[in-house]
């Protein structure tokens, strides 16, 4: 009886919760419509909705607090600019995370292009206890890692970032950097091998 | 372990990392509003001005038709007053 009890709240909370999320994609479809008009607050609707994870994405892109924020207008500037260009085949945040990646993407190569590189020293790499990386603190674990990735070239830098910080699967990161699979499948070989490599030296000059 | 095993775990401690909250809502429809090459969006601030603007084109409009028919009346009537006078 109570197996049939709280089967029964399942399926009426899970059909809650598809009512909900329909009105949520309804109520911002016509947010999108609205700003494509030139309504201000709709497109502030949409911003808020959607900033936080745009600023997740950006995140892994700039640990700099100033540039972080930048980032995340530049995304919403441009998003406003092609907002034509959005057919509402795949959801809203999905459009947004690909115009995040390509902005976060051009900083990385003008940072390159720049010569600017985030300091980093093997050290650090090799203070982290072996046996206990999941024990730390998930900030030290992110600066660390975007500091190594630092010091590959900004394609390898993005496929790494895709697929092993934001858990993104071949098919979310080819549709998130415009590759397709197999280039994603390539591109993430090289970079393992080259990130092999930079880790390696931290072995070598640790045993030294 | 291996170092690469060690950079994935790492890789995987880092998502559970939260970003820093950000509010860019007004300085981005700042942006759009005033930023160069204005891209259309309205300001809020601009759509009682817009409103303000429809009302007077339209109340504009309807005075200059009546001030048309008015002027014809009285430019018929005027006519006419002439012509009898001349008689």
């Amino acid at each position: 009886m109570r197996l049939w009890a709280a089967l029964v709240f399942a399926v009426a909370d899970s059909a809650f919760v598809a009512e909900d999320r329909e009105k949520v994609e309804t109520a911002e479809l016509e947010d999108i419509r609205r700003s494509r008009q030139g309504d201000s607050d709709a497109y502030r609707r949409l911003i808020e909705r959607h900033q936080e994870h745009v600023s997740r994405i950006l995140w892994r892109f700039s640990r700099d607090r100033l540039v972080h924020e930048e980032l995340v207008q530049d995304v919403f500037v441009e998003a406003y600019m092609s907002l034509r260009s959005y057919r509402a085949k795949a959801p809203f945040a999905h459009w947004l995370a690909r115009i995040a990646t390509r902005v976060g993407y051009r900083y990385w190569k003008q940072t390159a292009r720049r010569q600017e590189k985030e300091s980093f020293t093997l050290e650090e790499w090799d203070q982290i206890p072996d046996e206990s990386p999941e024990r730390v603190d998930p900030s030290v674990a992110a600066s660390l890692v975007h500091r190594l990735l630092a010091q590959l070239r900004p394609r390898d830098r993005l496929v790494l970032t895709l697929r092993y910080l934001e858990g993104c699967n071949v098919a979310e990161t080819a549709q998130r950097t415009g590759w397709t699979k197999s280039m994603v499948k390539v591109q993430t070989r090289r970079a393992l091998k080259r990130l092999e490599k930079l880790v390696g030296q931290a072995g070598e000059e640790f045993l030294e | 372990m291996n170092k690469m095993n060690r950079f994935e775990q790492l890789a995987m401690r880092a998502r559970h990392e939260a970003p820093p909250s950000v509010d860019v809502s007004h300085a981005v429809i700042a942006i759009l509003e005033t930023g160069p090459g204005r891209v259309g969006i309205e300001r809020a601030s601009e759509k009682p001005l817009m409103w303000l603007a429809a009302f007077s084109s339209i109340f504009a409009s309807a005075s200059a038709v009546l001030a048309v028919i008015s002027y014809d009346a009285w430019v018929y009537e005027l006519s006419q007053a002439i012509s009898w006078v001349i008689q």
